[in-house]
């Protein structure tokens, strides 16, 4: 009995230190980095010298004076620039079939490599994919992506389908929002363009209002009573404008055949993403209230020509909405690893405003995909994504040194 | 080191040679004019009008509104606030009607040929090159093939060119396409073929197959198109203009029978119609009849639209006008190298021809004096009174703006024609009136007049010299083309 009691005592003390120690480490030292220039992309503008203060993965503070809490700990980020994470808006996961194993499992090839995931292959063009419900995020390279300073991203397939917005962690990813925005790729043809008119034609209205989902439709169970499908539920929000549609269009005529496809829904937003010459080839026909361009960032050439144009500029000279996608201009994305922002920063330097072009990385693809109010720029309150650059990140020779999601560094070089 | 990185910087951006400005003056002519479409005028000024069907009128003017000609004349004013377009010194006429366009202004990505609800309209493609190298040497409208068995394209298509097993050596297992390639195989080689797994080469069964018979008559789907580079509106004119068939399919004893077969069923069917709309009309039910044909046989039967077919001999164009006139339809030869032997019987029946000028076909031995091509058939063929069009050696659009065999030479075509005795007159008739009434348009185009749609060319000396250029080519009353801008076609003034 009397040997039991210290034992129970010292029991006791460990555990007292125990859950101390664990409490200590919960309670994550808040995070500064001062001395440096912030692109804040708000209403602050540019902050020079200043200073972030980070907490529980959020941004407690900015500004210049903001005072540094002994316990923190302290990054000194003298002549470096920083900018909120980029959010890529269109990153695009193919999903393949396998021939041999039909029906059972699925290849989805994610930038080169091959995943093999559970589930059945989709039938058709036309069948709907919710992509949080089939995809493994463990399995995925998300190197490229971190390493060019994105840090959410919204990941698509082409076809019809719902996306799912993520954050890469210091090894995988996680999901932020499972139930992301509608997508469809329109082709030149009836088949696609019969979707995109079915289901922005209001229930009633129409031969059978928008058209059931070819393929299964994931979490209904047969026989359930609510007759709202989720695609029903999704287009809804589309033809209502609480959701942005986002359509992926193959070439310039694709654009036209849209936008008269869509001229009577007028409350829908359409995100077009297209390349930079389709967009001007068809710019006649945007409309910036209801229309969003999302394009690769890259000098293109004025179509049936030898001339090169800067689109981005061209669009903000028509006033037009545009976000970019790193990794849609595939051949810049996976070379320029380096100097992610190289592309960008050549059409900077050919006219597109610094503004105008942070915003189309960071703010406006935040909005895009619904995320604005947490990412997209530097601001109290929203998480502390964001990276620490060399120098000015539209300069040539400007690298990513350290990218931060929610206050941890998950990339550094 | 910063000067360094920045001259470093500099020497990056100057080799990327960016030349935003010149590029945006370069846009297309397609952008829209910033003021509110509310009925803008078009004014061509001063221009020497071909009109076609009219006299010529020099230093007239041309009033464009709505997309259509609202007024043309010496004295006509032009209204305030109106774009003016100058053509002092220029040539003016209607646009060029080409009737044998291989495919173009249609997307060649999408689509699948399996899909029966696929509607032309959406496989528009008014983005296409094609249309601004028509647009080039004058064409604004043009009747397009499509192929046979709807309009599936790409690699994989019936008719592109090369036997089954060429195209099965690209085989990929992972193609959605399969089916699509099983189909094709079957319709060649009959029913019992499969592919092999392991390298998709058609597998035919060892069981001999008896030969498929002649097939019966096949038909392949044209659809009218303006050259309306970069504007939707306007595009399709009409999705059946001719009953196009294959001179194969009405040929021997079985194609003529099932001719004969599809006529008298559409005969039919046209009088079981009109009864049963009568009985509708009395107020009784009764099942309305089933359709034995396609629409187009129903239109040719009705003489809405005429029968187009590829004859060349003179058997072969008298077969042809036999058949025309024992079935009582319109008919529109095409080739038709030996027209000139029996210009006669075609200006009896109302036959009339699309053949190419330059084409030569050697005469048969022993019967060099009545048979081959003739420089002169333009001549004969006028002077009998047989309406003619012209077509180029090939119907392509490719060689980017060097006449040669393609349709860049369509105008080259009108020339030879005036070179074989025929006048001018009819010569541009036959890039514009005539094919024009061939594709029952002739209210629409063909010609500069009031009413008609402002498809109007401006051209830098007359339309039948070679070294003529479009300088600004107005579809649908809208600028689609100009050389300058453009720059398809050499840029220079003379």
């Amino acid at each position: 009995m009397c040997n039991l009691n210290p034992l129970i005592q010292r029991l006791a003390m460990f555990l007292v230190f125990a859950i101390l120690a664990e409490n200590q480490c919960f309670a994550q030292r808040s995070l500064a980095i001062r001395n440096a220039k912030i692109e804040t992309v708000s209403k602050a503008g540019v902050i020079e010298d200043g200073v972030i203060l980070v907490r529980d993965g959020k941004i407690e503070a900015i500004g210049k004076d903001v005072k540094i809490p002994l316990a923190a700990q302290v990054i000194d980020a003298k002549g470096k620039t920083i900018m909120p994470g980029i959010v890529d808006p269109y990153y695009v996961v193919t999903v393949g079939r396998d021939a041999q194993s039909a029906g059972e499992t699925r290849t989805i090839v994610v930038r080169g490599q091959t995943i093999t995931v559970p589930g059945g292959p989709p039938s058709s063009s036309t069948s709907f994919t919710k992509i949080s419900d089939s995809i493994d995020l463990d399995n995925i390279d998300w190197k490229a992506a971190t390493r060019s300073g994105i840090t959410t991203l919204q990941l698509v397939v082409s076809g019809y389908a719902q996306s799912v917005i993520v954050q890469p962690t210091v090894k995988s990813a996680q999901i932020v929002n499972q139930d992301g925005k509608l997508l469809v790729s329109v082709t030149n043809s009836t088949p696609s363009l019969e979707l995109l008119r079915n289901g922005l034609r209001a229930p009633g209205s129409g031969p059978g209002g928008p058209r059931p989902p070819a393929g299964a439709t994931p979490g209904a169970t047969p026989g359930a009573t609510p007759p709202v499908s989720p695609t029903q539920k999704l287009w809804t929000e589309v033809r209502e404008g609480k959701s942005s549609l986002f359509v992926n269009l193959n070439n310039a005529a694709t654009i036209l055949h849209c936008v008269a496809a869509t001229k009577e829904s007028k409350q829908a937003k359409l995100v077009f993403i297209a390349s930079g010459s389709d967009l001007f080839e068809a710019s006649s026909d945007l409309d910036p209230k209801s229309h969003v361009a999302i394009l690769p960032p890259r000098i293109d050439f004025v179509p049936n020509t030898r001339d090169r144009i800067n689109i981005p500029k061209f669009l903000s000279e028509k006033e037009m909405p545009f976000a970019f996608s790193l990794s849609l201009g595939q051949n810049e994305f996976r070379a320029q690893l380096d100097t992610p922002l190289f592309a960008v920063s050549s059409l900077v330097h050919n006219g597109l405003s610094r503004q105008r072009a942070l915003e189309a990385l960071t703010m406006m693809p935040a909005k895009l995909i619904g995320v604005d109010g947490e990412v997209g720029s530097l601001e109290v309150g929203k998480k502390a994504n964001f990276l620490i650059l060399d120098g000015d990140p539209f300069a040539a020779t400007t690298s990513i040194q350290r990218v931060f999601v929610e206050g941890k560094q998950i990339d550094e070089n | 080191m910063k000067t360094k990185t920045a001259t470093f910087f500099g020497f990056l951006i100057a080799c990327f040679n960016v030349s935003a400005l010149p590029a945006q003056d370069a846009a297309k002519p397609a952008e829209p004019s910033k003021k509110p479409p509310t009925k803008e005028i078009l004014a061509i000024v001063g221009g020497d009008i071909i009109t076609v069907t009219r006299e010529r009128i020099r230093g007239g003017t041309i009033l464009i509104e709505g997309g259509k000609i609202t007024a043309v004349g010496q004295d006509v004013k032009v209204p305030e606030g109106a774009t003016k377009i100058d053509a002092v010194g220029k040539t003016v006429t209607p646009g060029f009607v080409a009737v044998d366009v291989g495919r173009m202004g249609l997307a060649t990505g999408g689509g699948s040929s399996s899909d029966r609800n696929a509607k032309v309209f959406d496989t528009l493609d008014p983005f296409d090159r094609n249309l601004s190298l028509g647009l080039g040497i004058g064409i604004t409208t043009a009747c397009v093939e499509i192929r046979a068995g709807g309009f599936g394209f790409g690699r994989r298509g019936v008719s592109d060119g090369f036997p089954i097993t060429e195209r099965f050596l690209g085989f990929d297992p992972d193609l959605e396409e399969n089916d699509a390639i099983v189909e094709t195989a079957q319709r060649d080689y009959g029913p019992f073929v499969s592919l092999c797994k392991c390298c998709g080469l058609p597998i035919i069964p060892t069981e001999p197959i008896e030969n498929t018979p002649e097939a019966p008559a096949t038909q392949q789907k044209s659809v009218v198109l303006k050259m309306s580079y970069g504007k939707l509106e306007g595009m399709l004119v009409s999705e059946s203009a001719f009953l196009d068939m294959t001179p194969g399919s009405m040929s021997g004893a079985l194609g003529e029978y099932s001719w004969r077969e599809q006529i008298a069923k559409a005969k039919k069917y046209l009088l079981d119609q009109a009864s049963h709309e009568k009985v509708i009309a009395s107020g009784k039910k009764e099942q309305p009849p089933r359709k034995p044909v396609s629409d187009e046989v129903l239109r040719l039967v009705k003489r809405e639209i005429p029968l187009r077919i590829a004859a060349n001999t003179v058997s072969d164009i008298r077969d042809q006008i036999n058949l025309s006139k024992e079935l009582g339809y319109k008919l529109v030869l095409t080739g038709a190298a030996e027209a000139w032997v029996i210009p006669e019987e075609l200006a009896e029946a109302g036959t009339e021809v699309v053949y190419t000028p330059r084409r030569r076909r050697a005469p048969r031995f022993g019967e060099e004096q009545t048979s081959g091509t003739w420089i002169e058939m333009s001549r004969v063929l006028e002077k009998t009174g047989v309406p003619f069009a012209l077509t180029a050696l090939s119907n392509a659009m490719s060689l980017d703006g060097i006449a040669g065999r393609d349709l860049s030479s369509l105008p080259l075509e009108a020339a030879f024609a005036v070179r074989g005795g025929a006048s001018e007159k009819t010569a541009l008739a036959a890039l514009t009136i005539t094919p024009a009434k061939m594709l029952g348009l002739e209210k629409r185009i063909g010609s500069i007049e009031v009413g008609k749609d402002a498809d109007i060319l401006l051209l830098d000396g007359s339309p039948l010299d070679y070294r003529t250029y479009v300088e600004t080519a107005i579809v649908n009353g809208r600028v689609a083309y100009k050389r300058a801008e453009v720059r398809i076609l050499p840029v220079y003034s003379k």
